[in-house]
Formats: structure tokens, C-alpha cells, sequence
């Protein structure tokens, strides 16, 4: 808890519009246990009982395995640049997708987030009420939904020190709370060869299900440069998302899928209902609702409030009254009930975020020179990448319609067709020195360029 | 498990291994300590 102390930084809050200086960084496991904190979180059972609720846990464990995988290989790139640079992941989009452009990942994470943050609160609302017996159809069911919205936003105004603290309770909670639902899934079941006997399923594609599982956390993996940014180094980031993202996800994302291929409940809160445990282990399932949500609207906290979004006073003033408004924002979805469209909007994150990870981790590894450019702390040398933009339409499309015509792995199909688009087009642009949309018009722009110096914007 | 399901497992696990051996790679030849700033007055403020 000492070292959780180290990560609060005074003067500079948090590091909302600049780089976190190595003095501020963290050893591997004070880190490592920062990101479990954001990955040991109810969300993972949650997903986990979606793919447990539709596909018999022989097929499950596979689904689970890949978005496991998945989502490693995104953190391992995007927490990589986190260490090496400082920057949180709203300040990282800036080089990919200009100073200005920067606004459209930053809204689109924010946004999925918010959405996630108003799911969790409306899940956690709905075992509450039902627990102390509120009505559902009163105004005591949306004011109890009110009331956890805001105690769960309340350490991400704050500070990361805080949602540290409530990790530290949170995280060993909830891994008693998994052991316990595996523990009554393999007995209920009969045993671990019955568990994986079972051949019940809804009949859903299961590449569909491939795209629901790595969705599912894919926009927690495109925001783990939040968290990861307190690395020492990307080899130390490395390591912590291998045993986070892979090992820890994979365990809870089995621990939701069987649970729910017993239950036949994907609410992670109902399975533990189903076996008679609600009473017992709903203050576990509270604070594990409340680690996730505020880490999700911590890290939405600093995308709305990063540049180009003008600063309000200073750094930490305009990130918390980004926090003030993402909430109400969350209120509204919460009151609209988001949590009953749940599979198509895991589907839709999934295609709206891939070409997002994509566009940011070719940037910055694919080009040594625009690595350097992220390094430096120079602005970023353009206003809107034209590269980004038609990337993030192309992958968004590809992978959407791909999906409804069930070819292939919607995520992947998105994430390769934004390869396909920004790659060959940043390519041309860096090995001529240009900005990317000078690249479109042609190769005599790139004198104008040198005789300028390369003056950025 | 269909063809198209073990071919996006291996993609994903070949992906993994690249990920892991790109990012090792980039560190041991120019390490975060050498391209980042070392106290709060060297941070900077994006602009």
C-alpha cells in the first residue's frame, strides 16, 4: 500500500497533458498489481458468462483462450508505448491521429467506456434492489442506481492512489469469489469430465463468439497504457500483461463461462444467486463492480480531458470535471437501460476499437522514426492524420459487415483491413518525409516539407 | 472447433510471440531509461 502512495503525483495530478516522469514509476509487481486491479474485475466474468451461456464449455474454453490471446498481444503493444514515453493512452492517439484528430479515438473510448461503466452500475443496481427488496418499477430502483454510480466514480475523481485502495480490497474478494463459483461449478456439474461434457448452446456462431470474447475487453486492452504508463520500462510492462491480460483474464473469463454453463446465467450476479451464494458474496461482487467501473471512468476522465479539449485551470481541474460530466453521461445510458442490447454492443466495441489499436500500435512500432518523434515530447507534426481517419472507417466497416455476414473473426477481419489501409500509407508518407496528407498529393510536396525544416503543424 | 476458429487461435498465439519478441527488441536496443523524461520539471505539458 506504501508504494500505491508513489503512484499519487503532486503537482502535475494525473499526468492528464503530459508524460509520467521516471522518478513517479513503479517496481514490476506494485505495477503489476495496479494492473490486476484493472483486469481482475467483474467485466471478465461478465464476458465469460456470455460465451458459457451460448457455447457448451468444450467450445468455451477455446473462445476464451483466443480472446485471452487477443487482447495480450494489444496490451503488450499499447502498454509497451505507455512505459516508454509516459503518456496515457488519449495523449499516445495524438501522433497517430493528429493534435486535432485526436478528438474521434478519444470520444470513442470514452464513450464504450461510460457505456461499459453504466452496464456494470445497472447490474450491480439490479442484485442490490433485488437483495433488500426494492421495488424494480419504483424511483428507489433509479435512485439506488444514482447512488452506486457515484460511489463507484468517486476514487477516479480523486486519484489513482485511491483506486488502489479499493483494488487492494477488491481484487482478493473477487478471487474468492471465482474460486468459489469454479468450486460449485465442477460440483454441480459432477465433476471436471461432466463440466466438459455438457453440450448445451444457443446455437450462436462461434466465431461470433470469437468476436464477443475479444471485444469484450479489447477496449480495457486499447486503455491499459493508463495503468501501464507507471512501468519502469516495456520490458517490465511486457511481463505484467502476460501475467494480467493473459493469465488472469483466461482464469476469469473460465471462471464466468463455466459458471454460466451450469447456471445457464451470463449476470455474474445470478449464477452466484443460482447456487444460493447472493448474500454471502454480494459485498464481494459490490467492491469488484467498483474496482472496474472506476478504473473505467479514470481512464475516460483522461481522454476527455487531453488535448485538443482545452485545459480548465490546470491538468487535474480539467480531469476532474471531465470526470463530473462522463458521470452524468453514464446516469443517462444507465436510465436507458444499455445493459439490455449487451451482446450487440460488445460486438460493436469490438469493431469500433480494433482499427483504433491498430492505427496507434503500427505507429508507433512499425516506424523507428515516428517512434522517436513519440518519444520526444515534441507536439505531434500534424493536425488531423488522414491516414487515421480513413483507417478507422475502412476497419470499422470491414470488420462490422464481415461480422453480419459471419465471415471469419469480425475482429481480426477489422484489424487486418486497417493494417491493409494504414500501413502501406504511412509507409509512403515517413519514406518521403512528409505529413500524411501530403502523401495523397503526390511526391513534389516533400521539398516544400524540407525546405521548412520540418516545421511540425 | 471450424477451420476459420483454429486458424484465428494460431494467428492470435504467432501474434503474441511477435508482440513479445518486437517489443524486447525495440527496449534492448534503445532502453525507456534513454527516452524518457526523469523528473516532473523535464515532463513537459501536450499541447
Amino acid at each position: 500500500m506504501a508504494a500505491e502512495k508513489n503512484v499519487h503525483m503532486t503537482g502535475i495530478g494525473e499526468a492528464a497533458r503530459s508524460k509520467v516522469p521516471m522518478n513517479r514509476r513503479l517496481g514490476f509487481w506494485t505495477n503489476s498489481a495496479v494492473l490486476a486491479g484493472f483486469v481482475i474485475v467483474i467485466s471478465s466474468l461478465l464476458v465469460g458468462g456470455i460465451v458459457g451461456a451460448n457455447f457448451p464449455p468444450r467450445q468455451a474454453v477455446w473462445l476464451i483462450l483466443f480472446a485471452a490471446l487477443s487482447n495480450s498481444f494489444v496490451a503488450i503493444f499499447i502498454c509497451g508505448i505507455a512505459a516508454r514515453t509516459g503518456y496515457s493512452s488519449a495523449l499516445i492517439y495524438r501522433f497517430a491521429y493528429g493534435s486535432k484528430g485526436s478528438i474521434l479515438p478519444n470520444l470513442v473510448m470514452a464513450l464504450t467506456g461510460v457505456g461499459w461503466f453504466a452496464v456494470i452500475v445497472n447490474i450491480t443496481r439490479d442484485a442490490f434492489v433485488d437483495l433488500v427488496g426494492i421495488p424494480v418499477d419504483s424511483i428507489g430502483n433509479w435512485i439506488s442506481m444514482v447512488v452506486i454510480s457515484a460511489l463507484f466514480v468517486v476514487p477516479a475523481y480523486k486519484s489513482i492512489r485511491w483506486i488502489g485502495y479499493v483494488s487492494w480490497v477488491a481484487v482478493p474478494a473477487l478471487l474468492v469469489v471465482l474460486v468459489v463459483v469454479l468450486w460449485k461449478t465442477v460440483g454441480d456439474a459432477g465433476g471436471v469430465s461432466p463440466l466438459f461434457a455438457l453440450t448445451k448452446g444457443s446455437g450462436m456462431g462461434i466465431l461470433t463468439g470469437m468476436t464477443i470474447a475479444a471485444g469484450g475487453w479489447l477496449q480495457g486492452a486499447t486503455v491499459s497504457a493508463d495503468f501501464a504508463r507507471f512501468f519502469k520500462n516495456a520490458r517490465a510492462s511486457t511481463g505484467g500483461v502476460l501475467l494480467t491480460f493473459g493469465v488472469l483474464v483466461f482464469i476469469q473469463f473460465a471462471g464466468g463461462a463455466f459458471g454460466a454453463a451450469v447456471t445457464g446465467e451470463w449476470n455474474i450476479f445470478l449464477i452466484v444467486s443460482s447456487f444460493g451464494l447472493v448474500s454471502v458474496t454480494f459485498i464481494a461482487l459490490f467492491l469488484g463492480a467498483w474496482s472496474t467501473g472506476q478504473a473505467i471512468m479514470y481512464g475516460a476522465s483522461l481522454q476527455t480531458a487531453a488535448p485538443p479539449i482545452p485545459m480548465w485551470k490546470d491538468q487535474e481541474t480539467t480531469r476532474r470535471a471531465a470526470v463530473i460530466i462522463l458521470w452524468v453521461a453514464a446516469v443517462v445510458a444507465g436510465s436507458l437501460g444499455i445493459e439490455t442490447v449487451m451482446n450487440w454492443w460488445l460486438t460493436l466495441l469490438a469493431t469500433v476499437i480494433a482499427p483504433i489499436a491498430t492505427t496507434v500500435i503500427l505507429d508507433y512500432w512499425a516506424f523507428p522514426s515516428r517512434q522517436k518523434m513519440y518519444e520526444s515530447g515534441r507536439s505531434p507534426d500534424t493536425l488531423v492524420n488522414p491516414a487515421a481517419l480513413v483507417t478507422w472507417i475502412v476497419g470499422f466497416l470491414v470488420g462490422y459487415y464481415s461480422g453480419k455476414q459471419n465471415f471469419g473473426v469480425a475482429v481480426i477481419n477489422g484489424m487486418i483491413a486497417s493494417a491493409i489501409v494504414y500501413y502501406p500509407w504511412m509507409y509512403l508518407t515517413v519514406s518521403r518525409s512528409q505529413r500524411a496528407e501530403q502523401t495523397l498529393q503526390g511526391r513534389q510536396e516533400t521539398k516544400a516539407v524540407v525546405l521548412e525544416g520540418g516545421q511540425s503543424e | 472447433m471450424n477451420g476459420w476458429a483454429a486458424l484465428a487461435l494460431l494467428f492470435e498465439a504467432a501474434l503474441v510471440a511477435v508482440a513479445v519478441l518486437a517489443v524486447l527488441s525495440v527496449e534492448r536496443r534503445r532502453p525507456t531509461s534513454s527516452v524518457s523524461p526523469e523528473t516532473e520539471d523535464e515532463v513537459g505539458l501536450a499541447v
